[in-house]
């Protein structure tokens, strides 16, 4: 059972490799290549083959190692990495992921598999060691202090530990000895200053518990989490304090201040470690003590003490401190922005859901607290919700990650589709640190992987088109990401031949999707290729097939709230808009109510509110004038056939209040309004999905509790626009058709 | 000069898996099916570590660690425990009985190599 | 097993021989035995070459013993190199306590 979970643990740790592997790749092909580049694929190669063969998987093994002896001779500088060479390491990459997904048993089996294998170890051949067989067997284990060994050493990467370790931890077994040991293994001990300053008596002393503490100096490029690490089981009971290399010095002097021994002996031992130079101590002392005479300056401060033994002018003083206020400490923001966690992700959304709830509860504290006249609870429950906010922003933004890691990966679509269509074609990347959620980010793969093939089969020309057209040989495929109003836009351009819309419109009528008078806007005709079964290309290739796909692709963005638009210029180039709310979690919304029943509409879609009664249908159609514009409108009440609820006390005006008010909303490139009874005004919304039995009703997106312990229907505005232009173009149809 | 490590767990493919990590690490390897098995392995052989399971039948891993903590000569040898709880109050049962180290499965076996390397 | 072995000489030295392992297991009986109560006066000999594995309670035991003899005032001197000693004092950066050896003096027994 648990050897199932470790092997579950070695098939994501390959895949991460194969991940690494293939964005190295990725660059290499692009003409790059250094040190670190080549260490870290071996390092993939390597550690995939060593935990392979932990778990007996010979079969990776025994391919892998072929792969890691190239690659450790390239790094060895032995052999050049080459076009022709990265070729095959692209498929010998592919191969091992392929390996890494079947058992033994199946590779065994599988003859196909077993030819791509032996093929590929003849392609590697020219560059292959002679003696490669030769070294097989010893090494099918992960060399774990080769992995930690450091790369390069920075001459000025210094970390200070200071061990104040548990004084029983010597009878629990752990001697600072093998720490130690295994921090020269990580790194290189530069200094170390074992103290025996805290040694009691002879006649007192326990000779089973540790009255040594150690002062060490560590160079080492590991992450502060490796060295941490290094003292896990030590942790209870001790006082450990790690500072990464170019720590302020601030931070020495508290350490100083903070640990048992005498302080001046304290400075000379840091002194003495490296770690401070007498200069840079006393200068930051001489700035510590004169922040904190104003305070209470009081005891003796470890600055004066030291400063008796020194004799640095004050010039010298002032042109390091002036050196050092222009170099902003670059290494500390490094080490501590890399310091990561992992979370498990039902854990991150239980603390999101939790937030979820806190934020309606506050809400309801807010409701409350107005109906009270108590200005300071109200100013109290007011700072309560800037807090909230805070925390809700905080706990969502955990969720968000870069979308640079699935833009990543059409560098690889994009060169083995180009290879396939023989075609030449760049892709751009633009706004990879721009962040979405997380569950955004899984379901967007598949319909970006059908917009970029499209685009490349369909949208880029062929080479020889192209020179003829007067364009570049190559065509350029452009991913970026931005933010948008409050949405986050994923486009996706190629400046290829363009949507020819004269076809798309024949094809359109000859597929029975629209009829041969329909007056189309160049959106709606475009927004036809999303339609069902709709294909254009004269050829159907294997690479975006038979027009399967686009509408599925307008749905996976739909069901994400998010919509699609297309731009296109004749012989310029298409660009697909994929428009997505910033989050799932939670919105900021505008509560209304019609009939009783509460609605909230996502805030970001809304573009004003208007008095319904003011205005005056055209001709008995849903649909106003607004300043010259037609607005088509839904009717909340006709739309969801919602009768007047009985008890309602909001009822007391006259029907003329019905239907009064006009909520204009904006989806992409189409207006719409919803009429309701009644404005409640802003909210801020957890959405819950809606059970299977609401899924059929169109227009609701999930659904909420209100501070008052009410239901209220998130609306789903592209939907209802959807709706509401969708029965316009039939009444005018239906009108056109009674001529 | 090697270091002996014994390996208490009631799964047998754990066991592979751990003995196979270390030995190929170059430790010597004893092993032990529960924590009864494991005391009487502990018969004046030189140990360096001890890796235990938690869950086990005869005799779970706290009640070893108490019986270990007995003995003159292992009572300072160092315990690393394995488990797949997470709950803390058996972590904390098993750090007052003496196990100090713990590691949660599933580990990665270079994690293991890892915790052992601190410990010996 | 470690056998240890205080000998006071007749010229008022004391001599301090350690052999074995010198670990976490013998430390609290060989401190209870021999050091808790121990005076240690002008001139303490200590002979270390026996010592076959060391620890950091070993190791604790020798500096308490080395820094009762300074508090004393008195003069310690170690005979003759010790492998496991030099390899522990050197990783922690200690060998300042054993660097005094007086290298005429050879260890006798």
């Amino acid at each position: 059972m648990s050897l199932d979970a470790a092997l579950q643990t070695f098939f994501v740790e390959a895949q991460e490799h194969l991940e690494s592997m293939e964005s190295v790749l990725l660059q290499m092909d692009e003409g790059e290549c250094d040190s670190e580049m080549l260490n870290n694929i071996f390092r993939s190669a390597h550690t995939i083959k060593g935990s392979a063969g932990i778990f007996g998987l010979n079969h990776i093994v025994e391919f892998t190692h072929v792969v890691e002896n190239i690659l450790d001779r390239a790094r060895e500088n032995e052999i050049t990495i080459e076009a022709k060479l990265i070729d095959v390491l692209f498929k010998c990459r592919d191969h091992i992921q392929a390996l890494v997904k079947c058992t033994p048993e199946e590779a065994l089996s599988d003859i196909q598999l077993k030819d791509t294998g032996t093929e590929l170890h003849a392609l590697l051949a020219p560059w292959a060691a002679e003696d490669l067989n030769t070294v097989h067997e010893k090494e099918t284990l992960p060399n774990i202090e080769n992995q930690n060994q450091p790369v390069t050493l920075d001459k000025n990467k210094y970390w200070h530990i200071s061990l104040r370790l548990s004084k029983d931890c010597l009878q629990n077994g752990m001697d600072p000895l093998s720490f130690i040991k295994f921090l020269s293994t990580i790194g290189e001990i530069k200094h170390i200053k074992t103290l025996a300053d805290n040694f009691p008596d002879l006649a007192s002393f326990n000779p089973e518990l540790l009255y040594f503490a150690y002062e060490i100096s560590l160079q080492s490029e590991a992450s502060l989490e490796t060295i941490e690490n290094t003292f896990m089981f030590v942790q209870d009971g001790s006082d450990i304090n790690i500072l990464p290399p170019e720590t302020e010095l601030g931070r020495y002097i508290e350490l100083i201040e903070q640990l048992p021994e005498d302080n001046q002996r304290l400075g000379e031992i840091l002194i003495d470690c490296g770690a401070l130079t007498a200069n840079s101590l006393q200068q930051a002392l001489n700035q510590q003590s004169s922040d904190i005479t104003n305070q209470f300056d009081e005891k003796p401060k470890l600055g004066e003490v030291l400063s008796e033994n020194n004799t640095v002018s004050k010039e010298v003083i002032s042109a390091a401190l002036d050196k050092q206020s222009k170099n902003p400490n670059k290494t500390i923001d490094n080490t501590s922005t890399n310091k990561q966690i992992r979370v498990d992700s039902d854990r991150l959304d239980l603390l999101i859901n939790l937030i979820g709830e806190l934020v309606i509860n506050q809400q309801r504290i807010d409701i409350l607290a107005n109906k009270t006249t108590n200005t300071p609870l109200i100013e109290a429950v007011g700072d309560f919700e800037g807090f909230t906010e805070q925390i809700r922003d905080a706990a969502l933004s955990l969720r968000m990650v870069p979308i640079g890691g699935i833009f990543q990966r059409f560098k690889r679509v994009v060169r083995d589709t180009a290879q396939e269509l023989n075609k030449e074609i760049e892709l751009v990347i633009e706004g990879a640190d721009t962040e979405l959620d997380r569950l955004m980010v899984e379901k967007l793969g598949d319909p970006l992987t059908h917009i970029v093939r499209n685009a490349m089969d369909h949208g880029i020309e062929a080479v020889d088109q192209r020179i003829e057209a007067g364009k570049s040989a190559q065509g350029q495929l452009k991913l970026s990401a931005y933010h948008e109003a409050g949405h986050i836009v994923i486009a996706i351009s190629d400046n290829g031949r363009g949507i020819d819309k004269e076809r798309v419109r024949a094809k359109a009528i000859d597929k029975g999707i629209i009829h041969e008078d329909n007056v189309l806007t160049d959106n709606e005709l475009y927004q036809l290729i999303f339609h069902p079964g709709f294909s254009t290309a004269e050829a159907v290739t294997s690479i975006s097939g038979r027009g399967v796909g686009m509408d599925v692709v307008k749905r996976n963005v739909e069901s994400l709230q998010g919509s699609i638009e297309i731009d296109s210029a004749s012989g310029k180039g298409s660009t697909f808009k994929i428009r997505l709310p910033l989050t799932l979690a939670i919105i900021d919304g505008f509560h209304v109510e019609s009939k009783g029943t509460h609605f909230i509409i996502p805030q970001a879609t809304i573009i004003e509110c208007i008095d319904l009664v003011a205005h005056v249908d055209i001709e008995g159609r849903h649909c106003i004038n607004l300043r010259g514009d037609m607005i088509p409108y839904l009717a909340m009440n006709e739309i969801f056939n919602l009768a007047e609820s009985q008890p309602s006390t909001a009822l007391t005006d006259d029907k003329a209040q019905q239907r009064a008010e006009l909520v204009i909303v904006q989806f992409g490139g189409n207006i719409a309004g919803i009429a309701v009874d009644k404005l409640n005004g802003e909210i801020q919304t957890v959405v819950k999905p809606l059970g299977p039995i609401f899924k059929p009703l169109k227009g609701i997106g999930g659904s909420s509790l209100l501070g008052s312990g009410e239901i209220a229907f998130i609306l789903d505005i592209p939907q209802l626009i959807e709706l509401a232009i969708g029965s316009e173009i039939q009444i005018n149809s239906n009108q056109e058709s009674q001529r | 000069m090697s270091k002996t490590i014994l390996i208490v767990d009631d799964s047998a493919s754990i066991r592979q898996v751990v003995s196979m990590t270390l030995k190929g690490a170059g430790y010597e390897v004893i092993t032990a099916n529960d924590g009864k098995d494991a005391l009487t392995k502990l018969d004046g052989t030189k140990i360096h570590l001890i890796i235990s399971d938690v869950n086990m039948p005869n005799m779970d891993g706290i009640s070893m660690v108490k019986e270990v903590k007995k003995l003159a000569s292992y009572k300072f040898t160092p315990i690393i425990m394995l488990t797949t709880e997470g709950a803390d109050d058996k972590k904390q049962q098993g750090k007052d009985a003496g196990a100090k180290a713990w590691i949660v499965k599933p580990f990665q076996p270079a994690q293991m190599l890892q915790a052992v390397s601190m410990l010996v | 097993m470690t056998t240890v072995k205080v000998t006071q000489k007749r010229n008022g030295s004391t001599e301090i021989s350690i052999a074995g392992e010198f670990n976490i297991y013998s430390a609290m009986d060989i401190y209870q035995q021999h050091f808790k109560s121990i005076s240690l006066k002008e001139l303490v000999n200590f002979k270390l070459k026996g010592i076959t594995e060391i620890d950091t309670a070993g190791m604790q035991m020798l500096i308490l013993l080395f820094k009762e003899v300074e508090k004393n005032n008195a003069q310690y001197k170690i005979h003759s190199s010790n492998e496991v000693i030099d390899e522990y004092s050197k990783l922690f950066n200690i060998h300042h306590y054993f660097n005094n050896n007086d290298s005429e003096i050879m260890e006798g027994n």
